[in-house]
């Protein structure tokens, strides 16, 4: 290892006998997928180490682990001890995230007690009080959520997600969740499911763009009668719409699309234009150059 | 792992920065001069955005004298640079996107600095997969204006993406 990197790589880390042994008795990477799960089992019990470095390392070897070896992996998880680090302030905000995706994995795969305690850790986490309006790992817990229990999960917790005194920074975590769910729906939801809660999001003004974008590339072409109307609706007042229309509209394949771009062509061709133009790069920046 | 969990240490995230791998998983390297900690395979130079970030007031107007020499030094080179695929229309067959440094999750909505997007323009006959997970593409980098019909700009950066893993 030491003779594979070149020296301006090295860092020099103080260790202790702890580290020095964990990284002599630590498995190499590995690519078979069975030995791969088999080999973060190791890591699963140092995750919350005393050791900081070790900690660290093994919470890396998670974080870099594709989600289908982590699904398999879980076993070596402890129900009540995920359940604990979920409601724990002492544990770092940060791992929340990866600590609901767990939960939600053991409360799916498990039984009996050790799947209601990590339902329940879920939901606690998620009711907690907070001391910001961001809390690091909420799409995590949601999307732990979705593993569990599916969709109806997100209409049961106590955040509320589609009360008008929801939480735009929720909101916008659960948007994150549900892109999970897209990609991993064997584990959480059917898409069909994904795409309906998508669909909720449309009806929030600060989300509705995601939430276009997202349903183009779901090929959820059932929503063009809801993204239309979106154009003036939303797109008067925040100039990010009318591109997320427009690019959905061309992404279309379907004859309504291209009949609803003629008609918005109809009333503002340069307009139309400049959407189509602006949909091709949906840049972050965007927002700071208006 | 697939989901950021903030703007935190993102070491323990799913994106760590490329010197950040651990050692055993490092690719066997060719004898390089030292680069000042930019590990190098086959020339490929590993960046981050950290490499590509500046001093700039947001708001304030970009020009190219606000670029440091080390990222006027990236121009041509090949790099691999690890990020976030913005999401965009399409899932499969990517032939052009963005690349920023995180999601943005823990932003209030669409915005970022300039200098945390990266224009990806895949080179003829290659495309991407959208996917939540942080990527590394490697390509040919280079400083590319992207202005907006109001004469702001979109972007500074761009790449030639060969591949993205």
């Amino acid at each position: 290892m030491l003779f594979e990197t070149r020296p301006a790589d090295w860092q020099a880390v103080a260790a202790d006998e702890l580290l020095i042994g964990y990284c002599l008795t630590a498995a190499p990477p590995v690519t078979d997928p069975q030995q791969a799960a088999d080999r973060l089992r190791w890591f699963a019990h140092r995750l919350e180490h005393p050791n900081a470095a070790i900690a660290a390392d093994a919470y890396a070897e998670y974080a870099l682990a594709p989600f289908a070896v982590v699904r398999e992996a879980t076993t070596a998880l402890d129900a009540e001890q995920l359940a604990s680090w979920l409601t724990d302030p002492a544990i770092n905000p940060q791992r929340r995230g990866f600590y609901g995706l767990a939960a939600g994995l053991v409360a799916r795969q498990r039984q009996g007690s050790e799947a209601s305690c990590c339902r329940q850790a879920l939901h606690q986490a998620l009711a907690a009080p907070r001391g910001s309006d961001f809390q690091a790992g909420t799409d995590g817990l949601l999307a732990g959520l979705l593993i569990a229990d599916g969709a109806e999960a997100i209409n049961n917790t106590a955040l509320g997600l589609f009360a008008e005194t929801a939480s735009p920074v929720d909101q916008r975590h659960l948007l994150n969740a549900l892109r999970f769910a897209w990609e991993e729906p064997a584990d959480t939801m059917p898409r069909h499911q994904t795409v309906a809660t998508t669909r909720r999001l449309l009806a929030l003004p600060h989300l509705a763009r995601e939430a276009i974008i997202d349903l183009a590339r779901y090929q959820d072409w059932e929503a063009l009668p809801a993204i239309v109307p979106l154009w003036d609706e939303l797109g008067q007042d925040d100039p990010l719409i009318r591109p997320a229309v427009a690019g959905y509209l061309v992404a279309c394949p379907q004859p309504a699309a291209r009949q609803a771009v003629e008609q918005l062509r109809r009333r503002d061709a340069d307009a139309v234009a400049a959407a189509i133009a602006a949909s091709r790069f949906p840049l972050p920046a965007a927002t700071d150059s208006r | 792992m697939l989901l950021l969990t903030g703007c935190g240490d993102r070491h323990e995230i799913g994106s760590p920065k490329a010197s950040d791998t651990k050692p055993s998983q490092r690719t066997p390297q060719a004898p390089q001069q030292a680069t000042g900690g930019h590990s190098r395979t086959a020339g490929i130079r590993d960046i981050s955005f950290d490499d590509i970030a500046f001093d700039m007031e947001k708001g304030s107007a970009f020009s190219r004298d606000l670029l440091p020499e080390r990222v006027l030094a990236l121009q041509g080179q090949p790099v691999r640079i690890r990020g976030y695929i913005l999401p965009s229309f399409q899932q499969t067959g990517l032939t052009q996107f963005v690349l920023v440094r995180d999601n943005m999750e823990c932003c209030f909505g669409p915005g970022a600095a300039l200098y945390d997007c990266i224009v990806v323009k895949m080179q003829p006959g290659q495309t991407a997969d959208f996917s939540i997970r942080p990527v590394a593409v490697t390509g040919v980098f280079d400083l590319a204006e992207l202005k907006g019909p109001d004469g702001n700009h979109l972007a500074i950066y761009a790449l030639a993406g060969e591949t993205v893993r």
